[in-house]
């Protein structure tokens, strides 16, 4: 939606950068959300394809950590807060950057520590997976209302999305481990992809601010 | 000297001329630019803290006579923008400590840079990062008051500083890698 009636939005950076903040455009949050419900599929797939076929090199590693983090980042927008405090947050997006790292890195210097990670990786995705499980757990089981499950489905996701980057870097060294991941990111995986989907439709379409409706207002 | 002037056409890459025989023009150039951004900024700050302007009204000195220079935000992505593509284009005339000051600031400027696609994101589709009102920074969640632009472009810009002086200033084994004429004085090589 071509915004010439949009409205300059102010932008409060906090300090000497504030200004007001001129775009010109407006085509409001629905790209973000297709964009989500293609990156999760992404994710969920595969976790839930991994144990079938060969391992993937390390761009497609990268790729799914990438949309996993990506997919984080149009949560954080699209979701009208999180049953966490704000302050986790940078580190919610640090850890997914982690893993791209730990899944990219060739520099021999840090070889060491990119195998420690990978092999410390499953520590890393079960307590995510795990609290991703409690949100959704408290969505679907708990009640609370629209707004409280929206909030805990949101929190479910995000942590859901950055228990899977690490288990896409996971390489744990006993089967016996690696196949207890793999059941978990299963599990986690399709939790994810109900989440993601009841997350997207609960939000309200007129609840995101100064964005017009698509819809006629009566 | 053990530096040597490439011969190549390429404009890009490790040999390339950007890299090589240009390497110092265009270390200038875009120095001169990230001077001059930074004397607009401190200009500005100057206008708001110390004459006490409101800040709409803080332009910094180009932005008195063209005010889209601070109000338009795509102006502000494109210098983000051109900053990346200048730390990523030149990083390859850089040997030793003088690289991995580069490659620290090229990477603070990757951070930089999300900032403000994310800003122009949610400004863009009215998605405020968790509910805020708002256009709000992955930073400005955990540290909200501080002065994030300023700070921003100092934690960009002092890494580019030290990488500039030792590129200036290479060790003997740095500059028997350098294949550009930047390197003033030789210091040298420690054992």
């Amino acid at each position: 939606m071509a915004g010439s009636a949009v409205p300059a939005i102010l932008l409060a950076q906090g300090g000497g950068h504030d200004h007001v903040l001129d775009i010109g455009v407006n085509f409001g949050p629905l790209a973000l959300r297709v964009a989500l419900l293609v990156a999760i599929p992404v994710v969920a797939g595969f976790a839930l394809l991994r144990g079938f076929l060969a391992e993937p090199d390390r761009r497609g590693i990268a790729a799914v950590i990438a949309c996993a983090g990506g997919a984080v980042v149009l949560e954080l927008m699209l979701s009208g807060g999180l049953a966490l405090p704000v302050r986790v947050v940078p580190l919610l997006l640090a850890l997914p950057a982690a893993a791209l790292y730990v899944a990219l890195s060739r520099d021999p210097r840090f070889a060491p520590a990119v195998g420690w990670a990978r092999r410390c990786a499953p520590w890393v995705f079960w307590p995510l997976g795990v609290l991703a499980a409690a949100q959704f757990a408290q969505a679907w089981l708990a009640g609370g209302g629209t707004d409280r499950t929206e909030t805990l489905l949101h929190t479910g996701v995000v942590l859901a999305l950055v228990a899977m980057a690490w288990f896409a870097v996971s390489r744990p060294r006993r089967a016996g481990t690696g196949i207890g991941v793999q059941l978990g990111a299963v599990a986690l995986a399709m939790a994810l992809i109900v989440g993601a989907g009841q997350a997207t439709v609960l939000r309200d379409a007129d609840s995101v601010p100064d964005v017009a409706s698509l819809v006629p207002q009566k | 000297m053990a530096t040597s002037v490439g011969t190549e056409r390429r404009l890009l890459g490790p040999g390339g001329l950007l890299n090589t025989k240009y390497h110092k023009v265009a270390l200038v150039v875009f120095g001169v630019i990230v001077v001059g951004h930074w004397a607009e900024h401190l200009v500005q700050a100057y206008q708001i803290y110390v004459l006490s302007w409101p800040r709409p009204k803080a332009g910094g000195v180009l932005g008195l006579f063209f005010p889209v220079l601070v109000s338009s935000e795509w102006l502000h992505y494109g210098y983000a923008i051109v900053m990346l593509v200048a730390f990523v284009v030149l990083r390859h005339g850089f040997t030793g400590r003088s690289r991995t000051w580069w490659n620290a600031a090229m990477w603070i400027q990757v951070w930089h840079h999300f900032e403000h696609l994310l800003l122009l994101v949610q400004a863009m589709t009215g998605a405020y990062l968790l509910g805020a009102k708002v256009p709000t920074s992955i930073a400005q969640l955990a540290f909200p008051r501080v002065e994030l632009h300023l700070f921003y472009n100092a934690i960009v810009f002092i890494p580019m500083v030290v990488a500039m002086v030792y590129h200036r200033r290479p060790r003997s084994a740095e500059a028997e890698l350098m294949r550009c004429s930047c390197a003033r004085v030789l210091t040298p090589a420690v054992a």
